[in-house]
């Protein structure tokens, strides 16, 4: 048997990255999800903590990736029967359940307006309804539709056959007779990535759940969040659809509980935090939180909670005794702890924050998969290596919340290590081969195809296709043109093969729906057919016009035409392009010898990759070596890191101690590395593990009192302290203005209060809050509190030396639980604390990697980046990125070996040929842009060079618009194609049109959101598509408006959401720039705005479009006119 | 504010006496749920929780307002055994004499007279007159402990007269200790003070153990609790029941014949010494449902969730200062619509019957032995 194929149970966030891990590193995925749909939670949740990216958004990319790699295999309705063998070789039995419909679906939903049956919606937590033939969620993949057979008349006890959805199913893809399949594959490894249940909180009858409409869950809040959710994203009582204005959230339900899960469930503070935000935001004005210790442990959590109290949430710190409902009013009963006062109090709506438990059926999945479950019925992690990832069968490895709760950056991250560990087993690498077709000579005068679809009655019901079909033939350059049913469906897609090779074409173009979700299947097409994918165009007739113009046939017929006008302009500019291949030195540097650099070279090496390892002391082991016991697994950390030591020895790894990073320079697959033993190296990756620094304590005499020490200082002498009583204060150096959370220091205070405990010490703790929130570390604090352990809570907003006095072997502070001001006596006092970002880190410098705001290196993305830098090749793990434990250093070093590999496995990487380019006739090294390049791609030097390097380029076209000599080019988005698609918007009527330029990742995407929910607004936008806004020039806009356009509409993602890191700041920069000339000039400003618009606001965008209709439609004829005179300086160049 | 400093030894008293009095994390569910929190005046439990886990022992009499219901452990999310440690802050502040001057003038009848209230030692076997109940001394299977409030009091008598009827009717070898008897040594626990409470349980226990009795009966379930759990701690070697579960086996093995009928809508409060402390739910509901024509209907709070009647605790010999409790429960039971209210607990019928006349209601309050009997009887 081949070892080259890694199965992942569970399609959630975590499956999909272990399944995009592992095939870009060459192994092939077999990707087994019970549900219809890959997604899994993260795609029901409306936003995430802290960032506030649409969920979905940011999600479904990483699913489109997943889908269209040709060597992930996805099974839905599919469920792991029986696993035999060995790691390296498993034989796996799968049963997969019918669909009903086929791959020829084209989402036209005809099907599900047939369906008689109504039955509610699972996605939507019960609160909407769906058919028995249904998509669960509009971004389902693979394919959108399946038939709840259980449900469905057609399956016996119902004798009566219904067959309504294959009636009016037009390309016929509904097929009762499919039949359950029973398949068998052989993997080298398996991942489990099951995710999670909620738990039922109807078991908590104290908490009326179930009784009241207005009690709620989290989950089902946040469909109601969710702009295409069963609300529309309003915030609404389900009793009578009215907003509340009193909102109670209510935190650990269930978590934290004897009764029902002892453990924290480690989300739940700071998504309610979220909604308590958002509810704000929608302005309800009464928003309310019970809560007991809020658990903001990550990078920006605490600054998040701070902004939510300013923006008007009340924290009460209290748990509900009673939650009654009666009509409208919901009374909770509880005790404000801080002001000891029992508070009654009516709410409209309450939201329950249920606990995290192990994902229904995860106990039956274990025995096939034959790994153990822990007390709590989460898999079982050994945690030999440190980390969560390894289950007690080899070769098998979880991540997610199925070895416990976890939030979605640190599943992500542990997805990446169990991919890394399973990668250890596969021997062959392997990669979807390149198509071999007859290439289509494409330098001649254009010959474009246009295909126009009806999408069944999705277009043709509303849009004039054959008025559209005449004038497409008419217009220059179009060779062939031609009416299509359903452009997506299979035979469609042959036919248009055909016709490519048959007429010669060397263009293509499709008017029908959205490039986001079809683009890659045309592209495909033209490919097999040997065309350039690059040499082709969408028109979205459907999400723009029939969808959204549903009562304005003629003028949405009218804007087809100009969508496909611009296309073609579009699609007669564009050139072919090569996919751009880099070299890579298949060699890996990993600086930092602490647990995370030490767990990233041996992985790395063991995959067989030349692994280099730079520490700059003589003994590895980095801060490990200052502790005796590592929290709260028990392990020994001197005995975890000679172990991991001596595996990464074996594994061929080349230590270079006492060493430094002298320089390092270079870009992906390329860097060169000068080390101070004197070696230099090529490397194609490197991995950053340089880690922190304990924060060099001060407080309370530190250094000059020998009765006041660290508990790094504990750590080294808890065998041989003097001394009875002891005090520890936490979170001296974290919690302030300049550091967030330490994260790892409550269960580091906790296991030493314990150890000194059981020695007979008198301990005592003073905290703010206790955040013990990894797995066991909630069962640490009551195991603590068991033995004995005192603690004292102190106030939250005072730095540990304003609450607490420390004199005279007597430390005094105000109990906020008993309310009382109290002395400690105290023989020692131990200052908890936390790390600090290294102040100098000269190789992240060297590599333009930032730092974050507490100074710590800036991951690509908080939530589904946490590991890769956003310089390409270069990977993050362990403190250096963050305060963590060993767990969360170890799998973050794992995933970065994951990530190396998929850069260090093949002699060169391929790159989407965006990159920017420079014309270097034209370019005058004014070196303007430099400064706005989010990647530091650009080098040079100013009046004497400059070069934008292909590699680190991710296309934004931030610098295109920022050159004032047009000497930079974005391929497939240049000065010339999108000029023409304004010619072609407004070659007719332009006072009538709003130019909207749209972003490819959020406001597009928001366009075709309000497609998808049908919101109607006026025919008047004419979209035009860049990667980002930043693409967007003071030519392009001005150029419009020139052209006589009523008004100008620039769109983008909101700050913070940038796919580009930052790049659309530079948007916003610009507008303000464009918005002054044009006042100045005497042009109303209101016809060039800037508006944000998310992946999920179609309401949003529609509204703002309907807007500036109404705008256009009130212009005075001569403000347009004389826009064109008035901006002449301006407007430097027409179309060519 | 003064500064209250943490007292060790104290801490080292009360977490000998009950260790997991530290594991509360004071989230104030117990302070919220109290049923007295409703009344106006009511413990801050979590504070009391909080006293005793720092050892800052305030001097407060608050520990004895609780009426040791449970209800608070019952919604613990950390399973932290309240009631004993109250008990435990009862018994420090006993030694710092801060006892209610009510508690202890009870003390001191129980020493003299053998009873809370100091009724006379010989009239204490006064109901079983006429009723041909044998002398326990002389050897019995099982003893039946009539409890001080069913023997002195005579409205309670009934119940007490109620029990020996039918465990003669069923044939039971039973008798009871008649003016031999003595408080079990509950409201002796309950004031805190320890010293009197072994001496008087030791005393007790040989007293038992001379009767030959393998069983002991109780017909109050406070009685019947301290038998079971701390009894043995002294060396009790008997078998401590309430009369409600072995009535509940002999209607099983159809010792218990009913006969009359009793057409009537009744709801059944559970004792919270019977239900939440040793989980006797079904045993009464069962009995009551036997008799023919019954009709059972739940209050909405029974079970684990039902509410005290304000007796325990050694509430039973206070003054509330507040609502009672009993008023409150009186109302819950009304609104089912019944017209008997069961219960199987001397205090509870005792508060009940105040509660029905002050709230005015119309509203028979029994014992469910004082049912069974009356519908044997009938036979």
């Amino acid at each position: 048997m081949m070892r080259d194929t890694v199965m992942v149970v569970g399609a959630g966030i975590a499956g999909i990255q272990a399944a995009l891990d592992l095939s870009s590193a060459g192994s092939k995925v077999v990707l087994v999800e019970r549900e219809p749909s890959i997604g899994g939670k993260m795609a029901a949740l409306d936003k995430n903590f802290p960032t506030l990216d649409c969920s979905i958004c940011i999600e479904a990319p990483k699913m489109s990736e997943v889908i269209n790699n040709s060597n992930i295999e996805i099974l839905t309705l599919a469920e792991v029967v029986k696993v035999e063998g060995q790691a390296g070789s498993f034989n796996v039995a799968i049963r997969q359940k019918p669909r009903y419909v086929t791959s020829e679906c084209t989402r036209c939903d005809e099907c599900v307006l047939a369906c008689p049956q109504i039955l509610k919606n699972e996605f939507d937590v019960g609160m909407a309804v769906r058919k028995a033939i249904y998509t669960p969620f509009e971004q389902a993949e693979p394919g959108a539709y399946a038939i709840d057979i259980e449900n469905c008349l057609n399956e016996p006890p119902n004798y009566l056959p219904c067959h309504r959805c294959l009636e009016v199913c037009q390309p016929n893809c509904i097929d009762f007779n499919m039949t359950e399949k029973g398949l068998t594959r052989n993997v080298a490894a398996i991942v489990a990535a099951t995710g999670f249940d909620l738990l039922d909180a109807t078991l908590l009858p104290e908490y009326g759940y179930g009784k009241h409409p207005d009690i709620l869950t989290s989950l089902e809040l946040e469909r109601l969040l969710q702009a295409s959710g069963p609300s529309k994203g309003e915030i609404v009582r389900p009793s009578d659809g009215t907003p509340p204005e009193n909102l109670l959230f209510v935190l650990c339900v269930g978590s934290r509980d004897r009764r029902f899960c002892k453990y924290c469930s480690r989300v739940c503070c700071m998504y309610s935090i979220k909604e308590a935000l958002q509810a704000v935001d929608h302005g309800i004005k009464n928003v309310t939180v019970l809560y007991m210790d809020i658990r903001a442990y990550g990078k920006g959590f605490d600054e998040f909670y701070s902004r939510s109290r300013r923006e008007g949430v009340r924290y009460i710190r209290g748990k509900p005794a009673k939650i009654t409902g009666d009509g409208k009013t919901i009374r909770v009963r509880f005790e404000n702890t801080e002001e000891g006062q029992i508070e009654e109090k009516n709410f409209d709506m309450v939201v329950l924050a249920p606990a995290i438990i192990p994902s229904r059926g995860l106990d039956s999945l274990v025995d096939v998969l034959g790994v153990d479950l822990d007390e709590d019925g989460f898999i079982k992690a050994t945690e030999i290596g440190g980390d969560l990832i390894a289950t007690t069968r080899e070769g098998i490895y979880a991540c997610g919340c199925n070895t416990g709760p976890k939030d979605i950056p640190d599943s992500v991250t542990e997805a990446g290590g169990a991919a890394a560990y399973s990668l250890n087993y596969v021997t062959t690498r392997t990669w979807p081969e390149e198509l071999d077709v007859e290439i289509i000579d494409t330098t001649g005068p254009p010959r474009i195809g246009v295909f126009l679809c009806d999408c069944g009655s999705n277009i043709a019901g509303v849009v004039n296709v054959p008025e559209v079909l005449e004038y497409t033939r008419n217009l220059d350059g179009v060779a062939h043109a031609e009416r299509v049913r359903f452009a997506c469906a299979a035979n469609t897609q042959e036919l248009i093969g055909r016709t490519i090779k048959e007429k010669k074409l060397n263009r293509l173009v499709v008017a029908a729906c959205s490039p986001k979700t079809h683009g890659p299947t045309f592209q495909r097409v033209a490919s097999r057919a040997g065309l350039n994918p690059y040499l082709f165009e969408m028109s979205n007739v459907r999400n723009q016009g029939s969808w959204v113009h549903k009562k304005y046939p003629k003028e949405a017929t009218q804007k087809s035409k100009d969508l496909v006008r611009m296309s073609v302009e579009k699609a007669k500019r564009l050139k072919a392009l090569a996919t751009v291949k880099v070299p890579v030195v298949q060699r890996a540097l990993v600086v930092g010898g602490g647990i995370a650099g030490i767990t990233a070279a041996a992985n790395l090496a063991k995959q067989g990759f030349e692994t280099h390892l730079v520490e700059r002391n003589i003994e590895l082991g980095g801060t490990l070596l200052q502790l005796t016991e590592i929290a709260p697994s028990g392990l020994s950390a001197r005995q975890l890191v000679q172990m991991k030591e001596r595996e990464m020895r074996d594994a061929g790894v080349h230590v270079h101690s006492e060493t430094t990073v002298e320089t390092v320079s270079g870009f992906v697959g390329n860097f060169n590395v000068h080390l101070t033993d004197g070696n230099t190296l090529d490397v194609g990756s490197i991995v950053l593990a340089t880690g922190a620094t304990p924060y060099q304590a001060t407080e309370f005499g530190y250094g000059d009192d020998p009765r006041v020490i660290t508990s790094l200082d504990l750590e080294k002498r808890i065998g041989e302290l003097k001394g009875d009583r002891v005090t520890f204060v936490a979170c001296v150096g974290s919690r302030n203005d300049k550091r967030g959370c330490s994260r790892f220091c409550c269960q580091t205070m906790l296991s030493q209060a314990i150890k000194l405990r059981e020695r007979g010490n008198r301990v005592r703790v003073l905290y703010k809050d206790i955040r013990a929130f990894t797995r066991f570390a909630e069962e640490m604090y009551e195991d603590a509190a068991r033995k004995g352990v005192q603690f004292f809570q102190f106030n939250q907003d005072a730095s540990p030396e304003k609450a607490v006095v420390y004199e005279m072997g007597q430390v005094m502070l105000h109990d906020e639980l008993s309310g009382l001001d109290v002395t400690v006596p105290t023989d020692l006092l131990v200052l908890n604390i936390g790390i600090s970002p290294e102040h100098e880190n000269t190789v992240a410098q060297q590599l333009r990697v930032s730092r974050d705001s507490e100074g710590f290196l800036l991951e690509s993305h908080p939530k589904l980046g946490p590991v890769e830098a956003a310089v390409q090749g270069v990977f993050l793990a362990g403190t250096s990125q963050g305060p963590k434990d060993v767990r969360e250093s170890v799998s973050q070093a794992l995933a970065a070996s994951a990530k190396a590999s998929r850069i260090l496995s093949r002699a060169e990487i391929e790159q989407e040929p965006l990159a920017a380019v420079v014309d270097y006739d034209k370019c005058t090294f004014c070196a303007r842009c430099i400064p706005v390049c989010p990647y530091s791609a650009i080098r040079g030097e100013v009046r004497k060079s400059l070069e934008i390097v292909q590699a680190m380029c991710m296309g934004c076209g931030g610098c295109a618009a920022e050159c004032a000599v047009d000497a930079i080019e974005m391929p497939g988005f240049t000065d010339g194609q999108v000029l023409a698609q304004i010619d072609a918007a407004t070659a007719e009527n332009p006072h009538e049109k709003v130019i909207v330029f749209a972003c490819n990742w959020c406001s597009y995407a928001g366009a075709d959101q309000a497609g998808i929910s049908k919101i109607q607004y006026p025919p008047s936008s004419r979209i035009i598509r860049t990667m980002c806004s930043a693409r967007i020039s003071q030519k392009l806009v001005f150029y419009a408006l020139g052209k006589g356009a009523g008004a100008v509409l620039v769109t983008g993602c909101h700050p913070g959401d940038c796919h580009y890191i930052n790049a659309n700041l530079n948007t916003q920069r610009r507008f303000e720039r464009w918005r002054k000339t044009v006042e100045m000039r005497g042009i109303d400003p209101r016809r060039l705005q800037l508006w944000w618009v998310s992946a999920a606001e179609g309401k949003r965008f529609a509204e703002k479009v309907a807007e500036m209709d109404e705008l256009i439609q009130r212009l005075p004829k001569t403000e347009v006119e004389n826009t064109a005179t008035k901006l002449a300086p301006f407007i430097t160049r027409r179309a060519s | 504010m003064t500064t209250v400093s943490i007292n060790d030894e104290l801490w080292d008293r009360i977490n000998q006496a009950v260790a997991p009095m530290t594991l509360c994390y004071q989230c104030g569910v117990c302070t919220a749920i109290c049923p007295l929190s409703g009344t106006g005046k009511s413990p801050s439990v979590r504070k009391l929780l909080r006293s005793a886990q720092t050892g800052l022992v305030a001097s407060s009499s608050e520990a004895w307002l609780c009426t040791t219901c449970k209800l608070c452990e019952f919604t613990c999310p950390r399973g932290v055994p309240i009631v004993d440690v109250l008990h435990a802050l009862r018994t420090v502040g006993f030694s710092e004499r801060k006892v209610p001057p009510r508690l202890e003038e009870v003390l001191w009848k129980i020493y003299e007279s053998g009873n809370p209230w100091g009724e006379p030692k010989k009239t204490r076997a006064k109901w079983t007159e006429g009723l041909g109940v044998k002398e326990a001394l002389d050897g019995v299977d099982v003893l039946l402990y009539t409890g001080c409030a069913s023997s002195y009091d005579a409205r309670l008598q009934s119940i007490a007269k109620a029990v020996a009827s039918i465990l003669k009717a069923a044939g039971v070898n039973f008798g009871v200790l008649k003016t031999q008897e003595k408080c079990c040594g509950d409201a002796v626990y309950q004031s805190g003070e320890d010293a009197y409470l072994e001496e008087l349980v030791t005393e007790n226990i040989d007293t038992i153990r001379k009767t030959n009795a393998s069983v002991v009966v109780s017909i109050s379930p406070h009685c019947f609790n301290i038998f079971k759990t701390l009894y043995p701690k002294y060396g009790a070697d008997f078998r401590a029941v309430h009369y409600t579960q072995l009535l509940a086996d002999l209607l099983d093995s159809g010792k218990i014949k009913l006969a009359q009928p009793f057409e009537t809508a009744v709801t059944y409060h559970d004792p919270c010494y019977l239900s939440r402390y040793h989980g006797i739910q079904e045993e009464p509901r069962k009995l009551l449902e036997s008799i023919k024509g019954v009709k059972l209907l739940e209050m909405a709070n029974s079970g684990d969730n039902t509410l005290c009647c304000g007796g325990g605790g050694g509430r039973m010999f206070q003054e509330d200062a507040g609502e009672r409790l009993s008023n409150i429960r009186i109302r819950e039971a009304s609104e089912t619509g019944a017209h008997v209210l069961a219960t199987s607990c001397p205090y509870c019928i005792q508060n009940f019957e105040d509660g029905a006349k002050t709230e005015g209601k119309n509203m028979q309050v029994s014992d469910v032995a004082e049912l069974i009997a009356a519908s044997m009887r009938g036979g």
